[in-house]
Order: structure tokens, then C-alpha cells, then sequence
């Protein structure tokens, strides 16, 4: 994954908040899944934000850690949201030249 | 029947609502049926049905033992037209939260149907009406309507049958139904005070409140028991138990994510046709109410002696959420 890899929400899913957490359904397995914290506020940003570099800074001004930690934990949850088909990953057309 | 404990077969079914073509009451509805639901309380005939009940022909099963799951029952349709069948009862198609159209087979009688229509049948209905309704049992208790989710055996029935020998009343037993949000607080449509439950937890305390009858199915040893007193409009949801097995008693807060996520793992339409759960309206309903009502796990061994001090801590625990 790099800084211009776009995330994109799927349409097979339906979310539902609940004060600072979510919920998720994913439409294709029925299975729930429900984010606590950091998760509830990557999927809350992926709502206005589609580039993995921008979330990674977001999430860097958010949360008291490393940014490799926070590159390697927030690259790890997207990459399960996509394998539970919950979002899509693409490689953005643009180059990214801001970091 | 003589091995149940301090209780006799009880010849005299409640006479309202006991016969065919009559108006009944469920759920603030008026059920216009032509199969006996002789649990409920009557509605007076001139009234307009919101829902209908009718005896039609033979079962069809279209899809057969494809479809069949190991309980014996099959789905087919989409959420406004839904049929539910069962190997060893006959059909129920039920449409657009106003008809129940009944298809049984020849040798099953009413006392087996009646059960069923008001489960599986007005459980469907009211989803189809836009209630949010969980598999539940529930209790009018002093803080307000108690109510307990848990799977099948996990004792619901039993949880509420301990309460309502102690003098509580039973609201509901396997449907609970809640009207669309917007609400401050949560207050449940008045399920029939009937209750299936095994011979063994028919405790002479609680037949002392309530009357059995025969056998659920035949081949199944649950009894139906209903309440004999005067219905009573339920009163706001005060607290949420989700029932679990564990070698001690203990109470733990859920919340957030968690939370709803028990109260959809327990919807009711859901278990039967999953796209009931579908919808973001669905989802919403549960996130809302996650937000209103406090939910607990209650931790508890399956010991029945242990059932009083249970009901006890109950009783005690849900004061402290009195909705008044």
C-alpha cells in the first residue's frame, strides 16, 4: 500500500454509528462486524478521504503513536476491510508529490 | 400430566377470543382469524382486522428438501411475501404485515397451529410492519419491562416464568416487538401472555398464576401456559439481560459496538429470511436502541435451584434503572 492507493467504500455494506463506535454489515457474507476507536475513526474518515496517505496523517494527528506503527496497523485493518469485501483498493492515476 | 408439579390439566381454555372467525388483540393489533388463537384476549367484532388469519389448502413446499433445514423448516419469497414452512405442521405465507395465510397439514390440529400463527406468523407480520423485533422474552417489573434475549435453550421462557411466579407479569414470551424510533423511551407492543415451557420448570409457584394446557406439537413435550389475569399496557423498556451459561452469576455492562451487535445477533425476522437484517433501517433501529436502553450479559449456571436468587438479583438490579 502506498501514500496514493485509493480505498474506496463498497456498496455491499451497510454502517450504522453508535456514540464513538461502528457497526458494519457486510451484505455479501451477512456477517457484523463492529469497530471500537481507531477503526471507528478510519472508516468514519474513509467517508470524505480516499487516500491511504491522507488517513495515515489524519490518524497520525489523532493518536499518540510512530508513524511506521500507525503506517503498518492502519495498512493491516484496510487491507482486512477489503478481504471482507467492506472496501476496494486501487492505485491512484495521480501522482502524490505532497510528501 | 399428573407428574407436573402441583398443577392439574386445565379443561377450561380462557373463553375470549376461543372461537373461530373471532377478533382477537396482540401486539396493539386486531387479528381477525379463522383458526381458534384462544390465548388472546378478545376484540370486539365490529372492529376492523389489521390482520387476517386464514385456512387455506394443502402445503405446497415449491422448493423441497433443498431448501429444508435441519429443524425440519423452509423459506421462500421476499420480506413482504414470505412463506415459512415446516415439514411436520404445514405453511404459513404471510404478506405485507396484514395476512397470515394458513396451509396445514391434514392431521395437525389448531392447538398446534394457534402457537405457531402467533410466533413465527405475527413475528414476520410485525417485522413487515417496520417494528424492530428481537426473540425475546419480557416482564413488567417495578423499573418498567424487563427483557432477556437469548438463543433456544438459553432459557428465556424459564428466566420469565421465575419472575412471574414471584408476582411480575409476563409482557411477552419469544416475540418482542418495538415500534419505529423517534421515541425517548422504548416501550414494547403487548405481545399474548402465553409461554411454552418444558414440564420442569412448571413450578407449583407458578401455576398458582397461570394455567397450562396441552402439548406444544405432539411430538414435543412442551407445555403452552398462559396468563389468567387482565392484560396491561406494557410500560418502556428499563433494561436489556443477554442470558448466557457460566458456572457463576454474574451482571457485565455492554455497550457500544457490542451492544448492538447482541441486539442484531438476536433479531427475530432475521433467523428466518436474512434479509430482513438488510436494510439500513434495520441496522439504525438497533444502533438506536443500543443508545436508550442499557444491555447486560447475564452470567448464570442452568442449575434451576439457583432460579430464585437469579430473579432475586434481577429484581434488585433493574431498580436501579426505574424508568419513573
Amino acid at each position: 500500500m502506498t501514500n496514493s492507493t485509493q480505498i474506496t467504500l463498497s456498496n455491499e455494506q451497510l454502517a450504522a454509528s453508535v456514540g464513538a463506535e461502528v457497526v458494519l454489515l457486510g451484505l455479501n457474507t451477512g456477517t457484523y462486524y463492529g469497530l471500537e476507536a481507531v477503526g471507528a475513526h478510519i472508516w468514519n474518515l474513509l467517508q470524505r478521504t480516499q487516500l491511504f496517505g491522507d488517513i495515515v496523517d489524519d490518524v497520525l494527528s489523532e493518536f499518540d503513536a510512530e508513524r511506521e506503527v500507525i503506517i503498518r496497523d492502519v495498512s493491516q485493518f484496510i487491507k482486512t476491510l477489503e478481504a471482507e469485501g467492506l472496501v476496494h483498493l486501487a492505485e491512484s492515476q495521480i501522482e502524490d508529490v505532497s510528501r | 400430566m399428573a407428574d407436573l408439579p402441583g398443577a392439574e390439566l386445565s379443561n377450561t381454555m380462557p373463553i375470549l377470543g376461543k372461537r373461530a372467525d373471532s377478533m382477537a388483540e396482540a401486539y396493539g393489533l386486531k387479528i381477525k382469524s379463522d383458526i381458534p388463537l384462544p390465548q388472546l384476549p378478545h376484540a370486539h367484532s365490529d372492529l376492523v382486522a389489521d390482520v387476517t388469519v386464514t385456512r387455506c389448502g394443502s402445503p405446497t413446499n415449491m422448493f423441497g428438501s433443498e431448501t429444508t433445514n435441519a429443524e425440519g423448516r423452509y423459506v421462500w419469497g421476499d420480506s413482504l411475501a414470505l412463506t415459512v414452512g415446516w415439514n411436520s405442521i404445514g405453511e404459513l405465507r404471510i404478506s405485507n404485515g396484514k395476512r397470515i395465510d394458513v396451509y396445514p397439514l391434514e392431521e395437525v390440529g389448531d392447538a398446534t397451529l394457534s402457537p405457531v400463527i402467533m410466533g413465527v406468523g405475527m413475528g414476520v407480520i410485525m417485522a413487515q410492519r417496520g417494528y424492530y423485533v428481537l426473540h425475546a422474552s419480557a416482564v413488567s417489573l417495578e423499573s418498567g419491562t424487563v427483557v432477556f434475549l437469548g438463543f433456544k435453550g438459553d432459557g428465556k421462557s424459564t428466566m420469565a416464568a421465575s419472575l412471574v411466579s414471584r408476582g411480575h407479569q409476563l409482557v411477552t414470551d419469544d416475540v418482542l416487538a418495538l415500534p419505529p424510533g423517534g421515541l425517548e423511551t422504548v416501550s414494547p407492543a403487548p405481545g399474548p401472555r402465553v409461554m411454552k415451557l418444558w414440564p420442569e420448570n412448571l413450578s407449583a409457584a407458578l401455576m398458582d398464576k397461570m394455567s397450562y394446557s396441552e402439548r406444544v406439537h405432539p411430538e414435543y413435550d412442551k407445555r403452552i401456559v398462559w396468563s389468567n389475569g387482565e392484560s396491561v399496557s406494557p410500560r418502556p423498556i428499563s433494561v436489556i439481560y443477554v442470558l448466557e451459561e457460566a458456572d457463576g452469576i454474574s451482571v457485565s455492562k455492554v455497550e457500544g459496538q457490542a451492544a448492538v451487535i447482541e441486539l442484531l445477533r438476536h433479531a427475530y425476522a432475521p433467523r428466518f429470511f436474512r434479509p430482513f437484517a438488510e436494510s439500513r433501517r434495520h441496522l439504525q433501529a438497533a444502533a438506536k436502541l443500543a443508545e436508550q436502553v442499557p444491555i447486560f450479559r447475564l452470567s448464570r449456571p442452568s442449575n434451576l435451584s439457583q432460579l430464585p436468587e437469579i430473579s432475586g438479583m434481577i429484581e434488585a438490579h433493574s431498580a436501579s434503572f426505574s424508568d419513573h
